[in-house]
């Protein structure tokens, strides 16, 4: 048996794009760097996480070693075979989830659904309607599977993706962000769930851009930020990489320009990171890593945040995070690169 | 030999699926039905009209005489239920790749093991099926009135040339389908086919009124051969097994286009893998 299931050499995907400015302007073709020279190798029964901000290049990573697109430079190989020279050998050994609400047929029930693609996977009729039922039951649909796909919610639809990445009994499971999307205890659900395959023996490659999902579920975790991988590593060693330093995490409404400028320029801060999830109350959160004690630091940081007018609804101070080994190593936060992505 | 009855049974299933699949999506989306079964008639009466409209009540007598057939009515509805369904295999087999496309589940098919040629082929079974229900539920009432010819044997016959005749509709649609994995556009495509076969096929009058270059280029085309074959059989009694020369000519028709769709699709394939076009929607 091979030690990894999974080994990527340098994969590289570069895309095309065109940039479309007005009705008669020409647009601007544009050279996208999604995957940048990734290598990595996925032991045999791991789960190994990619996490990193919006295209960063996780999902064109997954895509490429379920062979939806063709690496421009590098190889790879799935379960021992080559992506590009033995497809469909991989095909058959990987199941996939890649939207958490895409990609089914609407007007198909839960099961039909199962039974179509079971059907694609070549698996006799009587042994996918047994899978089936089995399926249903782990990912919680009994109930409803005999429903339209098109009266399922969100977080049915993804019940149901997950349920179809493991129609064929792969050994290699890809899951993209597997969690988008859903309820806090949906999430909760398909994160046992993908605990238990993993006791089961399946190796799972599972993208994700939450934080605490990645240090929940993985043994290993590549960091991966503008198409390049930046860490590997497991989530206890890469939160080693920060130096041991107190974390204040801020809640507040009114975060302003001149606040972070201030904060930026205060000799104890060694990084901020801003999340703004309200543009109209400007209300989000504040992660600001500290040079020294948070004792000594957070009277001075209260003061600032009294002196700019925030109003602070939480304040916790905690230790680093795989977060911050994000920051520290890219000297910018998730939301920030977030915005820099849409941006482009 | 354990090998090839694996491959056989594996595609079978695949069949299945998408058979299964498409006739789901008919039967919950049932007024198409209706629409097909009752278009062939409205076509013949719009045709019956434009040509009253334009001639008056010598209209039958005009047609009948450059049509060779006084029986103008299964005239029309022959060539009007050929016409629906040669639209239909074009626009659907043509919009197949992209509707998967836009729904997301394109991805998810080509991931499976399933040969992407049976995959993507398979919609000709649940296709024909509909369009021979179709034919049979628009003519067969007429037939038993009388107003045709009823031999069991020439409607079987005339069921698989329907069936044959579609292959290179199937082929041309195919084509069309794997262009758009590419160019996102099969609407545009498939209208321009659409109108071309509809004008140039005979379905609603003959070809002998066409210029003369005109005529020659409606008589390549694998519709204006099943026009007149079932015509033929249903209007004159003549027994489809004395056509084999044009029965052969569609099947080497289907044959063409469909191995220049293979080419086509195999090309923009891998195409479509290189630019990460399978996703975009």
């Amino acid at each position: 048996m091979r030690d990894y299931a999974i080994e990527a050499e340098n994969l590289t995907k570069i895309f095309i794009t065109k940039e479309r400015r007005g009705l008669f302007r020409r647009g601007v073709r544009k050279r996208v760097i999604a995957v940048d020279h990734v290598s990595f190798k996925v032991r045999n029964g791991e789960i190994f996480g990619l996490l990193g901000p919006n295209g960063a290049g996780k999902t064109t990573t997954i895509k490429l070693l379920a062979t939806l697109l063709i690496p421009d430079e590098g190889e790879a190989w799935v379960n021992g075979y080559h992506i590009v020279r033995e497809a469909d050998k991989v095909r058959r050994s990987i199941g996939v989830s890649l939207y958490s609400d895409r990609g089914l047929y609407w007007k198909l029930t839960g099961r039909e659904n199962l039974r179509y693609f079971a059907y694609l996977y070549h698996i006799p009729p009587k042994v996918a309607e047994r899978r089936i039922e089995e399926l249903l039951k782990i990912v919680d649909l009994e109930k409803d599977a005999d429903k339209l796909v098109e009266e399922y919610s969100t977080g049915m639809k993804a019940k149901l993706n997950l349920a179809r990445a493991l129609l064929n009994d792969a050994p290699i499971l890809m899951l993209d962000e597997p969690t988008l999307g859903l309820d806090p205890h949906s999430a909760r659900k398909v994160r046992e769930l993908i605990l238990k395959l993993k006791e089961e023996g399946k190796t799972i490659l599972l993208t994700t851009h939450n934080m605490e999902e990645a240090d929940h579920l993985c043994d290993r975790i590549a960091i991966i930020n503008r198409g390049k991988i930046v860490a590997l590593d497991t989530p206890e060693e890469l939160k080693r990489m920060v130096k041991r330093q107190d974390v204040v995490v801020i809640e507040a409404i009114n975060i302003n320009r001149e606040l972070i400028k201030a904060l930026k320029s205060e000799d104890y801060i060694s990084y901020i990171s801003e999340k703004i999830k309200d543009p109209l109350s400007m209300s989000g959160t504040l992660r600001i890593g500290l040079n020294e004690n948070s004792r000594e630091a957070l009277p001075n940081l209260l003061a600032l945040m009294t002196k700019y007018r925030i109003k602070v609804q939480y304040i916790k101070v905690t230790g680093p995070s795989l977060e911050d080994v994000f920051i520290t190593l890219t000297k910018r936060g998730f939301y920030e690169e977030d915005q820099r992505a849409s941006a482009e | 030999m354990k090998k090839i009855k694996e491959l056989v049974l594996n595609n079978i299933l695949v069949i299945r699926a998408v058979f299964m699949r498409e006739i789901l999506y008919w039967v919950r989306y049932p007024m198409w039905f209706l629409t097909l079964i009752s278009f062939p008639y409205l076509i013949s009466g719009l045709f019956y009209s434009i040509g009253y409209a334009m001639s008056g009540e010598n209209a039958i007598k005009y047609f009948s005489e450059r049509a060779g057939t006084s029986n103008v009515l299964l005239y029309q509805l022959v060539g009007s239920a050929i016409f629906m369904i040669s639209i239909l295999m074009i626009e659907d087999v043509g919009q197949s790749i992209r509707v998967e496309q836009l729904r997301g589940t394109l991805e998810y098919n080509y991931i499976t093991a399933a040969n992407k040629i049976v995959l993507w082929g398979s919609v000709v079974v649940p296709h024909g099926l509909i369009s021979l229900t179709t034919l049979a539920t628009s003519l067969i009432p007429v037939l038993f009135m009388g107003l045709g010819a009823v031999d069991p044997l020439n409607l079987l016959l005339g069921i698989f040339v329907l069936f044959i005749g579609l292959m290179p509709l199937f082929g041309i649609g195919f084509v069309v389908a794997a262009l758009t994995m590419r160019f996102k556009e099969p609407w545009a495509v498939t209208n321009i086919i659409k109108a071309f076969i509809s004008a140039f096929s005979g379905f609603n009058y003959p070809i002998t009124i066409l210029p003369l270059w005109l005529q020659y280029v409606s008589s390549i085309l694998p519709t204006t051969m099943v026009t007149n074959i079932i015509r033929e059989a249903l209007l004159f009694n003549k027994k489809i097994y004395t056509m084999n020369n044009q029965v052969e000519l569609l099947t080497l028709m289907g044959l063409m286009y469909f191995t220049i769709a293979l080419v086509v699709y195999k090309r923009w394939e891998e195409e479509a893998r290189k630019r990460g076009e399978l996703s975009k929607y």
